[in-house]
């Protein structure tokens, strides 16, 4: 029997019913010239399959490397020693990288701190090794480690946000915006109030950081309006807003 | 835009490397990181491996190899990702320290070894690199998405199936041909 190109294919990708595909096993058994054309059909789709894979590569390797460029170099370089220059001289380095940034920049980053670990020390005899590691980890301001972390419990424990909480909180350290007010609007949106309040401050601290000054604004305003942990820092940042 | 899941499927299933390419710039830095804090290999053998991942969740995807899937894409292209960053590690010849390879133990479930490329192969892959359309197209969409000729058929907008046929036999001659067969 000759197979068409389809059925051939369709094999080799174990898309054939059983019992199709014991039939043509059976006579590859007895047909070389059916054991030949099928290992050129392997061929052709493994030769396509490395073509086609090596330009998406190429594709996602432009990417990288625009990503890189649109970072610009002295911005990085100053960023990095900054960043030292504070840990070694407080303020000073602080100062001297907040004299480079956009005033939504700098506001936010008066403002902007991590948020304690309020999760692990009352549960911390219940908690599994990827929790402990997670808070660890963010304890440690290792925030791509915990940033993980805290993504995999969120598909471990639905039920709680804090997960998610954290996750915004790295997100914040590690310049993702989206990921961080997509975490946050999750946890503002989820029936776990804990994390509420504070949800609300940080999404607005990550809209205002995105360029999304307006959405940061109304936030701001409606923080400032209620009595609660940020209504002062919030009102200082709506007056600096207007 | 925020892609979901199935919106991501979908652009794969269509061919498309939008939904792909989200994928990738949406979880890249965080497998990097991830990685560099437990590896201490260079950044660019990460970054291949994940592009592995991405390759090797796009064919899964188009032939129905997760369907049915529980968890998200994002955990399933780590799991892939971690897969692959193995198989690069092995085949560089890295020297795993104790931590490390319990590490790995516990990350990777089942290790697929890293076939090259046969003399046949590689020409064919070549052939990819040079072909115009309509082939280029066609055989796309029959090999690289699964498609079957009356889709392609419909897809390209030919009269019929065995229009499309017609056409894909044309293609395999002119493959046959730079084979050599």
């Amino acid at each position: 029997m000759e197979y068409s190109e389809q059925h051939m294919r369709d094999y080799l990708l174990g898309k054939l019913s059983p019992a199709d595909r014991r039939k043509l096993e059976e006579e590859l058994e007895s047909d070389p010239s059916l054991s030949e054309a099928l290992q050129l059909q392997r061929d052709i789709m493994i030769g396509i399959q490395a073509g086609f894979d090596d330009q998406l590569r190429e594709k996602l390797q432009q990417i990288d490397n625009l990503q890189e460029k649109e970072k610009p170099a002295a911005r990085r370089i100053l960023w990095q020693w900054a960043s030292a220059a504070a840990v070694l001289l407080g303020t000073l380095g602080v100062y001297i990288y907040m004299n480079q940034t956009s005033p939504d920049e700098r506001l936010f980053l008066s403002y902007f701190q991590d948020y304690p670990n309020v999760v692990q020390p009352v549960q911390r005899d219940q908690e599994a090794p990827s929790q402990l590691e997670a808070f660890t980890a963010y304890q440690n301001r290792e925030y791509e480690e915990a940033f993980l972390a805290f993504t995999n419990q969120e598909a471990e424990l639905p039920e709680v946000d804090y997960p998610t909480f954290y996750k915004g909180i790295c997100a914040l350290h590690l310049d993702d915006w989206t990921a961080a007010i997509e975490a946050f609007e999750k946890v503002r949106a989820g029936a776990d109030n804990r994390f509420e309040e504070a949800a609300t401050w940080y999404v607005a601290l990550a809209y205002l950081r995105a360029g999304n000054r307006d959405r940061a604004h109304l936030i701001f305003e409606s923080i400032a309006e209620q009595s609660g942990s940020f209504q002062e820092d919030a009102k200082a940042i709506v007056e600096q807003l207007q | 835009m925020n892609w979901t899941d199935a919106d991501i499927v979908q652009s794969i299933l269509k061919g498309d490397e939008a939904g792909l390419v989200y994928l990738y710039k949406s979880h890249r830095a965080e497998f990097l990181g991830w990685a560099s804090k437990r590896f201490q290999v260079d950044a660019d053998l990460v970054s291949d491996a994940f592009q592995d991942a991405i390759m090797a969740l796009r064919f899964n995807v188009v032939h129905g190899k997760v369907d049915g899937i529980s968890s998200t894409l994002k955990t399933y292209l780590f799991a892939i990702g971690k897969n692959q960053l193995l198989n690069r590690l092995k085949k560089s010849k890295y020297e795993f320290s104790a931590e490390e390879t319990i590490l790995l133990e516990r990350l990777v479930s089942t290790i697929e070894p890293v076939q090259e490329l046969t003399d046949r192969q590689l020409k064919v892959k070549m052939f990819v690199q040079q072909i115009e359309e309509p082939c280029r197209s066609i055989l796309r969409m029959f090999y690289y998405l699964g498609y079957s000729m009356d889709v392609i058929a419909s897809r390209l907008d030919y009269k019929s199936e065995d229009v499309a046929k017609t056409i894909k036999s044309r293609c395999i001659r002119k493959l046959r041909s730079a084979l050599s067969i």
